[in-house]
This record gives structure tokens, C-alpha cells and sequence, in this order.
């Protein structure tokens, strides 16, 4: 069986712990890699583009050095690109719109994200 | 005024009329021109029964034209039709002069009654009837250009000179230049006389426009003044609206954040089985989240505080004194590392303002500039105060990492975002810098160079002292 590999983008690191715990009870075997700052991981899914594309990509809106919807502009023009759910603070309903527009954005979801919806993400997108 | 449009109203009615729309004026006009017109039809009786004794049966003939034309134009008066009668009076009026200025010649001195033309035409008509008086001048003028062009009778046969010896035709030449002049005055007076409203109206006219001229000249000006201050109120408007958008996003997204992070823990510690280790993690997590809504807590008490700080505006502040109070408070920032400040407040050391704005204006700028200096490399931060055009100008250089303008131009100053990750910072000093030179009347420039420096060159307001 291959490897499930997810990336998560964002600037909170405790939301790293959580998400980490939460995916870690649901499947153990999923491999979770963190950026706090969403230009490394623009470098890194650029460097692994051709070979290997992880799962899903889990992102955050609010960062201060570029914000998800920077990140999505860039990350489209990717010629082979993961499936990406929206997981951030905003309680914003332009936000949520914007991202149920957005082709690439399969969800939008609000934290923090319990095991249910952890669940579902996991069962519906990864590969 | 009134004379003025009943007359009007007589010309769009003209078949209509009777005696009784007529103005006073009108009427002393009308009789005034049947006297005219029967003493004309007399002196032509006259004239023309002399030249039939003369047995000039010719020139009576044409000389009793006369007569009969000014029973026709008194009996059109008699009738009512006065505009059609003042017409006919110019027309008949200067064609006799010019008749008998012919028949008598240059001697007799009669041609000169053609001068009166003008006169005798005002005379007839309202100076406000413009359209009239043209026309009457021009038959006035056609007939003065027939009287220059036949001066000398060869149009009409030439009275007999025998008739007028030498001294008869001085005399009479003198007789009619009195006339000329008595009548030229009486109808000059006439005239004016019959005009008085219509002068005084003019007169008054041309002040009331004079006056609403000026009025209308006072408005314009207010109108701009209150458009400018309409203009000043509605940019402030449009910042207050932009700060209470920025304060939204930041409800939504920075205060949320660290509560969405602690119902995670909660919900993780109370539904699921944990290791020791894990709730010790949990622990710290909640720990660190209430750290972060606390300080996300102060950022939002900092910026609302700033309106409130608006308020105690107009103290007189001195750059030096607040450069000395930043530099102690933060004297553990500056301690061992290699950092040189060149302050120059010598232009302008003091200014009305608001005492914490400048601090932390000065404040931000200078930590600022310290985290983001280049590491193993003197930091060097030049301050400056100086005026231009009114303003007041605040400038502060560092020599440090700098900031790459292309590509961040537009979020320098928007609160939360930053741009070197590696120095602990909440991305929120340039927002608030931005936010409090903007209220003092100013805002802030940036001018930045990858690896070379920075330069901040913030607008304080308009300069007072």
C-alpha cells in the first residue's frame, strides 16, 4: 500500500499538533508535513512537482507572509496539482464563498476540525 | 415694466386691440403724432398752394402728396393702428424733408431738417423697441444716401433762384437752423422724457444683476469651501472604514484563531483516550493559545486606543525627549549588539501633536529597524526631522535586510503580515505607524532595496508651530 502523505500550511503551530493528533487517531499510517510559511512549501511542491504530489494539501487563509488565496494563485499555475480543503479561522462568509468558487478548493472548512470532519475529508480525498 | 410687456402684448394682438390697451405713454405718443401730422399737412397745404401761385404746377403736385399722406397716417392713428402709423410717419416724415431740401436747394438751409431724423424716430418709438428703431433708421438712412446722392435737384426739377435772392435765402437759411436746433432739443427732451421708466429700469436692471453677481460669486466660493471640507471629511471617512474593515479581519481571523485552537484541545482531551504525554502536550498547547488571545487581545486595545488618543492633541512635542525615553525603555533591545543612531532634529526639534503617536511612530520605526538588521554588520539608523511644502517630515533609515517592494508593494503597511520570518514579530508596528501618521493628517513612504535598507519617510501633518 503506498504511503499517504498530507501537507498542511499554516502559520499555527498548534494547529499542527492538533491536526497531527487528530489524523494520527483516525490513520496512523498517514505522513503529515507541516510549513509554517506557505513560500516553502510553494518551494517544496516545486521541487517534487514531476515525481510526486501528496494527497492533499491542507491550507490555511490567514498568514502573514502570503495568504492562502497568494498560495492558490501560484499553486494553480502547477502542472500536476493535489486535491487542497481550506482549513482557517475565518468566520468570514466572502471568504467561504470565494473559496466554493475556487476550482482547485474541494471544502472550506472552519476550526477547528474535529474527528468527524477529519474523517470525512480523509475518506472522500485522499488518493 | 408693466409699459413694457402691455406693449408686447399689443404686438402679438395687433388686430385686436382698442384704444383702451394703450399705456399712458402710448396715448401722450399717439396725440403727439396726430399734432404732428396735421400741422406737417398744414405747413403742406401751404407749401404747395405757394408753388401753384408760382405756377410750379409739378412741384405741387408733388408737394400736395404730402399733406394728404399725413391725413392718411392721422386718420390710422384715429384708428388705433398706432405701430403701422409710426412706420408710415418715419417714411413720409423724412421723404418730405427730403422733397423740400430738394425743391428749395442748398441756400434755403432746409436740408439740414434731415439731422432731426434720428430724434424724430426716437420719438416715436419705446427705446426698449429695439427691432423698430433699427428699421426706422434704415429708411432714415436710405433717404439721407438719396439726398447725398441728388443734392442739387437733378431728381426734381430746381425752384426758380430768382425766387430766393441772396439776402431772403441767408435769412431763411438762419430761421431754419433755429428751428433745427429748438426742435432737435424739445424732441431730444421729448424723447427722454417719455423714457424715464424705461431708463431707470434699465439702471436698476444692471445693479440687481451687479448684485446677484456678487451673490452668486459668494456662493460659488462657499460652495467650494464646503466641497473641499466635504472632500477632507469624506477621506477620513473611507480610512475610519478601511481601520473597521482591518478590525474585522481581525476579529475573524486573529482573535478566532487561538479559541477555534482551544475547543480543538478541549474536544481532543475530552473525547478520546490520551497518553500522559499527550495531555502534558495538551496542556502547553492551552497554555501557548491563551498566551496568543491575550496578545491579540492588546493589539486590538492598541488600536482602538488610538482614537481615543486622538484626543489629547495639540502638546508640544520634542523628538530628542521621546528618542531618549525609547532608547532607555528599550535598553535591554539594544544591549550588545553593535547599533549606531544618528538623530538630526535640528530643522525641527518639537511639534504640535499628539505625544503617543510620535512615540510609537518613532517607537516602531527604531525597533524595526533593529530586528531586521543584517547580522554581523554595524546597524546604523538615521533619524531626521525637516519641512516641506507646510509638512512635517519624519525619516528613518537602517542599513539592514530591506524589503523587496516588487513583490510585497501593497501589504507593507496591512496589519498581521510579515516579511522576514525568522525575528519574532506579530506584523503589526507598520499598520499601527500607518494608521496614527494617517490621523495626524500625513501617512507614511517607504523606500526599501533588497540587502541595502530601508527608509521610512513618515508624513506628520501639517506643520503649526
Amino acid at each position: 500500500m503506498e504511503e499517504k502523505e498530507i501537507i498542511l500550511v499554516d502559520d499555527d503551530e498548534l494547529q499542527f499538533m492538533l491536526v497531527k493528533n487528530v489524523i494520527k487517531k483516525i490513520d496512523p499510517l498517514v505522513k503529515i508535513t507541516f510549513f509554517s510559511n506557505p513560500e516553502n512549501a510553494l518551494t517544496h511542491l516545486k521541487s517534487n512537482e514531476i515525481q510526486k504530489q501528496p494527497c492533499l494539501i491542507l491550507l490555511d487563509l490567514n498568514m502573514p507572509e502570503m495568504t492562502g488565496w497568494e498560495f492558490l494563485d501560484i499553486y494553480s499555475n502547477f502542472s500536476n496539482k493535489s486535491k487542497i480543503v481550506i482549513i482557517s479561522s475565518s468566520i468570514d462568509a466572502g471568504d467561504m464563498q470565494k473559496a466554493n468558487k475556487h476550482p482547485d478548493v474541494l471544502e472550506f472548512c472552519s476550526k477547528p476540525v474535529f474527528f468527524d470532519k477529519m474523517n470525512d475529508i480523509l475518506k472522500y480525498y485522499t488518493c | 415694466m408693466n409699459n413694457y410687456i402691455k406693449n408686447l402684448n399689443f404686438l402679438i394682438n395687433l388686430d385686436k386691440f382698442n384704444n383702451s390697451q394703450f399705456s399712458n405713454i402710448e396715448h401722450i405718443r399717439m396725440k403727439m403724432t396726430m399734432r404732428v401730422c396735421l400741422i406737417s399737412a398744414l405747413f403742406g397745404i401751404i407749401f404747395s398752394s405757394v408753388l401753384i401761385t408760382l405756377t410750379l404746377y409739378r412741384e405741387a403736385l408733388i408737394c400736395i402728396s404730402q399733406p394728404i399722406s399725413y391725413f392718411i397716417i392721422a386718420w390710422i392713428v384715429y384708428k388705433g393702428k398706432f405701430e403701422i402709423a409710426k412706420i408710415l410717419h418715419t417714411i413720409t416724415a423724412n421723404f418730405g424733408i427730403f422733397t423740400f431740401a430738394s425743391f428749395c436747394g442748398i441756400d434755403s438751409g432746409v436740408h439740414l431738417y434731415i439731422l432731426l431724423g434720428p430724434t424724430f424716430i426716437l420719438s416715436l418709438y419705446d427705446l426698449s423697441r429695439k427691432k423698430e428703431i433699427i428699421f426706422s433708421i434704415l429708411i432714415y438712412l436710405f433717404t439721407f444716401f438719396l439726398y447725398i446722392k441728388f443734392p442739387n435737384n437733378s431728381l426734381f426739377p430746381k425752384v426758380d433762384s430768382s425766387i430766393l435772392n441772396k439776402d431772403t435765402s441767408f435769412i431763411l437759411y438762419s430761421i431754419n437752423i433755429v428751428f433745427i436746433v429748438i426742435l432737435s432739443t424739445l424732441l431730444m427732451n421729448y424723447v427722454l422724457r417719455l423714457n424715464t421708466n424705461f431708463i431707470i429700469e434699465i439702471l436698476k436692471k444692471n445693479k440687481s444683476l451687479n448684485e446677484k453677481e456678487k451673490s452668486l460669486q459668494d456662493e460659488i466660493e462657499q460652495r467650494k469651501i464646503s466641497e473641499k471640507r466635504l472632500r477632507k471629511l469624506f477621506s477620513e471617512l473611507q480610512l475610519a472604514y478601511e481601520r473597521v474593515n482591518h478590525f474585522s479581519q481581525m476579529v475573524s481571523h486573529n482573535l478566532r484563531s487561538p479559541i477555534a485552537n482551544l475547543k480543538g484541545i478541549v474536544t481532543i482531551l475530552n473525547e478520546t483516550e490520551n497518553t500522559e504525554e499527550e495531555k502534558k502536550e495538551y496542556l502547553n498547547a492551552i497554555f501557548v493559545a491563551a498566551h496568543k488571545l491575550d496578545n491579540v487581545i492588546i493589539d486590538m486595545n492598541e488600536i482602538l486606543s488610538i482614537q481615543k488618543d486622538l484626543t489629547e492633541k495639540n502638546k508640544i512635542v520634542a523628538f530628542e525627549d521621546e528618542l531618549n525615553s525609547i532608547l532607555i525603555s528599550e535598553k535591554n533591545t539594544f544591549e550588545g549588539k553593535n547599533i549606531k543612531i544618528l538623530a538630526d532634529f535640528e530643522e525641527i526639534p518639537k511639534i504640535q501633536s499628539v505625544n503617543s503617536f510620535i512615540h510609537s511612530i518613532l517607537h516602531n520605526l527604531i525597533t524595526n529597524a533593529i530586528k531586521y538588521r543584517k547580522p554581523n554588520t554595524e546597524c546604523i539608523i538615521k533619524i531626521k526631522t525637516y519641512t516641506k511644502d507646510e509638512f512635517v517630515f519624519l525619516s528613518v533609515e537602517d542599513n539592514g535586510l530591506g524589503i523587496d517592494l516588487n513583490k510585497n508593494n501593497n501589504k507593507i503597511f496591512k496589519p498581521y503580515k510579515r516579511f522576514h520570518s525568522h525575528v519574532e514579530g506579530r506584523g503589526l508596528g507598520l499598520y499601527l505607524v500607518q494608521t496614527q501618521a494617517q490621523m495626524l493628517g500625513g501617512d507614511v513612504s517607504i523606500e526599501s532595496e533588497l540587502n541595502i535598507g530601508t527608509k521610512f519617510i513618515v508624513n506628520l501633518g501639517k506643520k503649526d508651530i
